[in-house]
């Protein structure tokens, strides 16, 4: 239950648009028409409520926004906006403006509770075939547990809040391994069975790595109150 | 090794004799094409006096009883039999005459030709030129959307008009097509029934007649041969409605009529010019269409009599055919229409994606008809010219696909 | 003087800013005739326009491969190709395998034991004793 919470929330179409291609460029729209239909549970509210600490998320804009297509597959919408304030220490909002101004970055995003050490530009060979994402799709990391450069870490208790940072990811699309198989031989027995099996996994690239200022963090907490 | 000739034993005789006159009945085509035909090399003459000889041997007289030739010839009784028909005078042999042709008999003043100039052609393309078959449907499949629609609403009108005169509905079908007197014949569904409007350059006896008249001209002309008899007859045989009611005169000359040279006129004409041409030259199909009341496309069809007719005469006028299944859900002249105008299916895969709007107007896509060759990548590239000349220049062969 | 070639400040990275997919085109190879060809046929008939609508980023070309089974070849941006022959595969699993095609990245498969793989310098650098605040004995 806790990775479907994550795969669904990292999921996140709001991309700023300067980061991203013409639409032409951008093959969004094969998500329509896809083999592999989707089989995401919207996930239980107490999760949100246990783990994020938020309050309920707005049901009711989910259910507003427009379904473009009837034949479409349901995608799973962007999270709900979070309205608590976040609860910041002063240990952190002193240091935090001096590890954004280093020049590097680095997080340990967790995707299904795996965590992957990643900087800006890396490729991620996730050890599963993702469904329903296509080639050109963006998701939103939102699960880290550490953020870090070159002189300054901030860890979280497990995880950081999902509003310190913004770290994006596009899906490359998919690669296999090469075929493996494997001899099955029970003793006294001359029968050998061999196996297969060829798995699927998606390739990601973390395409950005943002640091939130401070005045955006607390502000968006305040705003929404 | 000696060879012994079969045929001299006596029994051999018997054998061709009994063979021989068999029941003939030779069919037209065999007894145009070859006369009479034995593998045998005996003469008839030679093998009667045999067996005379046989025969008086046998009895040991001169004069022995019984037949001549016991063997071959009919029996009395069957000569008693046909001595009497002849006397009835009925011409019962006259399909079995020999013809022309297959006479074996020379005569005195027989002169073998030396050329073959003269010489009377047998088989070849041009035998039975007298007895070529007409089939029931048009000689070409009509595909065009406008023709097809206009040779509903004749068949439509030309059954309402019939069942408006009383007359047998098959009768629709009994005429080849020719001049099409329906042109402005506006055919209504009212409360009460169908209603025909005739125009000014038409009547319900012209459409009548129009479905009579051909068979009038022709009947005067011509004897029927034999086997055009045979085809009236079994065309006659396919309503079987129609022998029933034979009164009609339209009946009787259809049994008698030589249809042959008339339909070649009409065919010559419907193939130039089309049906249309007759009445109004100038009046294109959108015209004509638009001059007919719209709501004869709902007509209901149906009554199975009715339907089965305009079904029929559609056939006749355009040569498409209507699926069973389509035939029995039809129920207005409009879902007929829908089925008549049915494209073929396509055979090739290509050509079905190419009648696709959704294909074709995607950029991306682009298709072709036949294999793509390493020269037509060449020329895409624009390559394949400098690669000719180059190749000439060095005096090799241009090949490659 | 030397010529000197002017240093790239960053490496093109696709997906970091533009995105690029790798697919470029997808050559769908039939036969009227064969039975082996009826799926993909009907994969053409049906399937094909909404597949194409949906990824104009990939050129497509259909063309009949006469007395031979069904492919479909992939080209992609690196230069490589990957043919996958469909015979007696019905309309659907040819989707499946035209999306395979539309997701490789066209390298040979490889087995790849680290999940990820990084171009840039490590963001902490190298431990180094003298830097770490010592050892006190």
């Amino acid at each position: 239950m806790l990775s479907r919470t994550i795969r669904r929330s990292i999921l996140d179409t709001r991309v700023p648009t300067s980061a991203l291609p013409p639409t032409f460029l951008l093959p969004n729209r094969a998500r329509y028409f896809n083999s592999t239909t989707q089989h995401v549970d919207t996930p239980p509210e107490s999760i949100y409520i246990s783990q994020l600490a938020t309050s309920p998320p707005a049901e009711a804009a989910e259910t507003v926004t427009p379904v473009r297509r009837p034949i479409r597959p349901k995608v799973p919408l962007p999270p709900a906006p979070i309205s608590e304030p976040v609860a910041l220490d002063a240990s952190v909002k002193e240091l935090l403006p001096l590890l954004a101004a280093q020049p590097s970055h680095y997080i340990s995003a967790h995707i299904h509770a795996k965590p992957y050490l990643v900087t800006a530009g890396d490729t991620v060979r996730l050890p599963f075939h993702m469904p329903g994402v296509v080639p050109g799709d963006v998701l939103r990391l939102n699960r880290a547990s550490s953020l870090g450069s070159r002189d300054y870490t901030l860890k979280g208790t497990p995880y950081l809040d999902e509003r310190i940072f913004e770290c994006r990811a596009r899906v490359m699309g998919t690669e296999a391994e090469p075929m493996r198989t494997k001899e099955k031989k029970k003793r006294r027995n001359r029968r050998i069975n061999t196996v297969k099996s060829k798995h699927k996994f998606t390739i990601l690239r973390i395409a950005e790595l943002k640091i939130n200022s401070l005045e955006d963090i607390e502000g968006s907490g305040t705003e929404s109150v | 090794m000696r060879r012994i000739s079969r045929s001299c034993r006596p029994i051999g005789h018997l054998r061709v004799n009994a063979t021989r006159n068999t029941p003939s009945y030779v069919c037209a085509t065999c007894r145009s094409q070859a006369p009479s035909f034995s593998t045998s090399s005996i003469r008839t003459d030679a093998r009667d006096r045999t067996l005379g000889e046989l025969r008086k041997k046998i009895w040991g007289t001169d004069v022995p009883p019984g037949l001549e030739n016991p063997y071959g010839d009919k029996s009395n009784i069957e000569k008693l039999v046909v001595s009497k028909q002849k006397a009835k005078g009925k011409a019962t042999e006259a399909p079995m005459k020999p013809n022309k042709t297959a006479a074996t008999t020379p005569s005195s003043d027989y002169e073998p030709a030396t050329t073959w100039d003269g010489l009377e052609e047998v088989g070849g393309e041009n035998r039975n030129t007298t007895n070529q078959f007409r089939g029931f449907l048009a000689p070409d499949i009509v595909t065009d959307t406008d023709e097809l629609t206009a040779a509903l609403h004749r068949a439509m009108v030309e059954v309402f008009a019939l069942k408006q005169a009383g007359l047998p509905l098959l009768d629709v079908s009994q005429t080849a097509p020719g001049f099409d007197s329906t042109l402005d014949v506006q055919i209504v569904s009212s409360t009460g029934g169908v209603q025909l409007k005739f125009g000014e350059n038409s009547s319900l006896e012209q459409v009548i007649q129009s479905l009579a008249k051909v068979v009038d001209e022709t009947a005067e002309k011509e004897d029927p041969t034999e086997s055009e008899e045979n085809v009236a007859a079994d065309r006659s045989e396919v309503d079987p409605l129609q022998t029933d009611k034979i009164a009609t005169p339209v009946d009787e000359t259809i049994e008698k009529g030589n249809p042959t040279e008339a339909e070649e006129d009409i065919a010559a004409d419907r193939s130039e010019e089309g049906p249309l041409k007759h009445a109004q030259p100038v009046m294109t199909y959108e015209e004509l269409f638009a001059s007919w009341d719209p709501s004869w496309l709902q007509i209901s069809v149906d009554d199975p009599e009715i339907k089965f007719a305009v079904l029929k005469r559609t056939l006749q006028l355009t040569g498409v055919r209507v699926p069973d299944s389509a035939m029995k859900s039809a129920r207005t002249a409009q879902s007929i229409l829908s089925h008549l105008v049915t494209p073929p299916k396509p055979r090739k895969l290509i050509e079905a994606l190419e009648q696709k709007e959704d294909l074709l107007s995607l950029p991306n896509v682009s298709m072709s008809g036949r294999r793509v060759t390493p020269i037509d990548r060449e020329k895409a590239a624009g390559r394949w010219k400098l690669i000719e000349k180059e190749l000439e220049s060095r005096g090799l062969p241009v090949t490659g696909h | 003087m030397v010529v000197q070639a002017i240093r790239k400040a960053t490496t093109g990275q696709n997906g970091v800013g533009a995105f690029i997919l790798q697919c470029k085109r997808l050559d769908f190879h039939y036969c009227d005739w064969a039975g082996s060809s009826k799926g993909m046929n009907t994969f053409l008939r049906n399937s094909l326009s909404k597949f194409a609508a949906a990824n104009p980023a990939v050129e497509i070309t259909v063309s009949p491969r006469p007395s031979r089974h069904p492919i479909i070849k992939g080209t992609y941006i690196n230069g490589r190709e990957k043919a996958i022959c469909v015979r007696n595969l019905t309309k659907e699993q040819i989707l499946q395998k035209a999306e395979l095609l539309r997701d490789a990245n066209g390298e040979k498969l490889k087995k790849v034991t680290k999940p990820v793989k990084s171009i840039n310098e490590s963001v902490r650098g190298v431990w180094s004793p003298y830097h770490d605040g010592g050892i006190h004995v």
